[in-house]
């Protein structure tokens, strides 16, 4: 073992960081390789391979650069590439804790490769100037999580602020729509209180009539609050049931207002047997068939809703699929478009609500990584079909059971032994 | 709610204080509510659910009151009192009615705001104090 030198050492840091700089494109291929045999197992549904090859060379040049040049800060670019491919991964549903477990993949690779360059090197090296090398590209490895924990902490007060702004924006416009009826009542009563005028017995029936029907369309208001609510609820709740069951569920709440409306609500007599998370899908269905029963056709001597389910494969895996057709009024081609899009009404005459229900729809099923979409042929009916992810029964239950820390502490413990025996094996191809 | 304070015209409406009332309002039951009311209190109405047809009807009708709903598909009741302010000769009065905060630099062209739910009696206590056919002014 060699003396420790100052020049010595800074010798052996500006080796490994040109090795580090080198071998940055073969590292991040190595990276992309594991993190594939991770697709499909855990939060990870699809590589952003592209956004990888993108931002994660600089990253490393930048950490060399750091590894070199430790009284250097951690540069600008490293910091806004980091940034970028954080974002980029929070967007597409990744938690903070697989990204965690990902750099601590790509920092597996790089102790390898300093390694590789400490064998490199042909006189002896020192072990305090190795470990001080080392401890350089650690702390500049602790950075990139810092970094990424920073954005999704960012994400977090952004995502209150929104929700924020989104209650306010609703309490508004609710208050605004229910203004409109209540005021259609309070002339109705006075008119039928009135001691200074008369109303004839034929009006009265009138008054009675525009009273029940603003009292109607506050109560589709008040759904419609309810449903905004269930919205912001199913984003913490994750539990899973039966798609039968939960069709057949959706059938008994809407049942009365199909009654009242004469439309007749069919389900399959054989549906399959797959566990949904039944909020969303609950919602979505309620949403859409509770458009079909107020957008019904009243010309029609008979008024139908059909809801369908089957599995079908999708690239990620096995999705619900549910299909809700109707005999209803259609919506006109010109604005078909629009329907997704908060306060859009089609039919404003006939049935009244604040537009919300598609919207939120949408906002939830694309939550859970699902889809929606909507045909429409005016005079004909309306289909709406949306998908969701399909869980299977039997492992279901499990998987959305609440973690305790105990258990999520020692997931991540198996997960780092498992990330590191993944690598070694991948090492030894 | 402040209820009217204008009393009540005692002993029914007689046809001196019939007024011309055009209702401009989207909200079918809320319109037709309007004008039943102002129907059962003696006054003549028309109703319309849009800004253009609102325009038009105001210069073709001349009515002595206009009751506008701020929030119009076509656009917004501010624009409608602004053209038929400018149209109409005689202008007649414009008032809001608003679901919402009072619309921004309403300016000269509203003569008044009322917020909904709007109370029938302060309705009519207003509506008391408008003359029939009155002149160009205010």
């Amino acid at each position: 073992m060699t003396a420790v030198d100052g020049e010595t050492r800074e010798r052996l840091a500006a080796h490994v960081a040109a090795r580090i700089d080198e071998c940055a494109p073969e590292l991040v291929e190595e990276w992309i390789d594991w993190l594939r045999s991770r697709v499909g197992t855990r939060t990870i549904t699809s590589l952003p391979r592209d956004a990888i090859r993108d931002h994660i060379p600089p990253v490393l040049r930048s950490l060399s650069h750091y590894v070199a040049n430790p009284a250097e800060t951690l540069r600008h670019e490293m910091m806004w590439h980091l940034r970028v491919h954080a974002r980029l991964r929070r967007d597409q549903g990744y938690d903070v804790q697989e990204l965690l477990a990902e750099f601590d993949g790509l920092g597996h690779l790089l102790s390898r490769a300093v390694l590789r360059a400490l064998d490199d090197v042909e006189d002896d090296v020192a072990a305090a100037d190795a470990v001080a090398v080392y401890a350089r590209m650690a702390s500049g490895l602790r950075a990139l999580g810092f970094v990424t924990v920073g954005v999704y902490r960012e994400t977090e007060t952004h995502q209150r602020r929104e929700l924020a702004e989104r209650l306010e924006e609703f309490g508004r416009a609710i208050a605004h729509e229910l203004r409109t009826p209540l005021n259609t009542v309070f002339l109705g009563t006075e008119l039928l209180a009135g001691d200074d005028v008369i109303v004839e017995d034929e009006r009265r029936t009138d008054v009675l009539r525009l009273i029940r029907r603003a009292l109607e369309r506050t109560q589709g208001l008040l759904d419609d609050i309810r449903l905004l609510a269930l919205a912001e609820g199913a984003q913490s709740d994750a539990r899973a049931g039966a798609v039968a069951t939960t069709i057949r569920e959706v059938r008994e709440e809407l049942g009365e207002s199909a009654r009242r409306n004469d439309v007749e609500i069919r389900i399959p007599a054989e549906m399959p047997d797959v566990d949904v998370e039944t909020t969303p899908f609950a919602i979505a269905l309620v949403n859409v068939v509770g458009n079909s029963i107020k957008y019904r056709d009243p010309e029609r001597s008979e008024c139908w809703v059909q809801i369908g389910v089957e599995v079908v494969e999708e690239e990620w895996g096995a999705r619900v699929e549910c299909t809700v057709s109707d005999n209803g009024l259609g919506i006109p081609e010109e604005v078909q478009g629009q329907v997704f899009h908060r306060n859009f009404r089609a039919h404003p005459d006939v049935a009244e609500g604040t537009g919300l229900g598609l919207a939120i729809t949408r906002q939830i099923v694309q939550e859970r990584g699902g889809t929606i979409e909507l045909e429409s042929a005016p005079g004909e009916g309306t289909t709406v079909t949306f998908r969701l992810p399909a869980l299977d029964p039997a492992e279901a239950h499990e998987a959305m059971g609440e973690e305790s820390p105990d258990d999520l502490m020692q997931r991540a413990i198996e997960e780092t032994r498992d990330a590191e025996d993944e690598l070694d094996g991948h090492a030894g191809d | 709610m402040v209820k009217g304070q204008t009393p009540m015209p005692a002993g029914g409406i007689t046809a001196t204080r019939a007024l011309r009332i055009l209702i401009v309002e989207d909200d079918a039951e809320l319109a037709q509510m309007l004008e039943t009311y102002l129907a059962a209190h003696g006054h003549a109405h028309r109703s319309v659910r849009t800004g253009s047809d609102a325009i038009a009807a105001a210069s073709s009708w001349s009515p002595d009151v206009m009751l506008v709903d701020i929030g119009l598909p076509d656009m917004t009741g501010l624009d409608v009192a602004r053209a038929c302010k400018e149209q109409c000769c005689p202008a007649p009065l414009i008032w809001a009615l608003t679901g919402r905060q009072a619309p921004e630099s309403a300016g000269d062209a509203l003569d008044r705001v009322l917020y909904k739910p709007v109370d029938g009696g302060r309705l009519e206590g207003l509506l008391a104090e408008v003359s029939p056919g009155r002149g160009r002014g205010r």
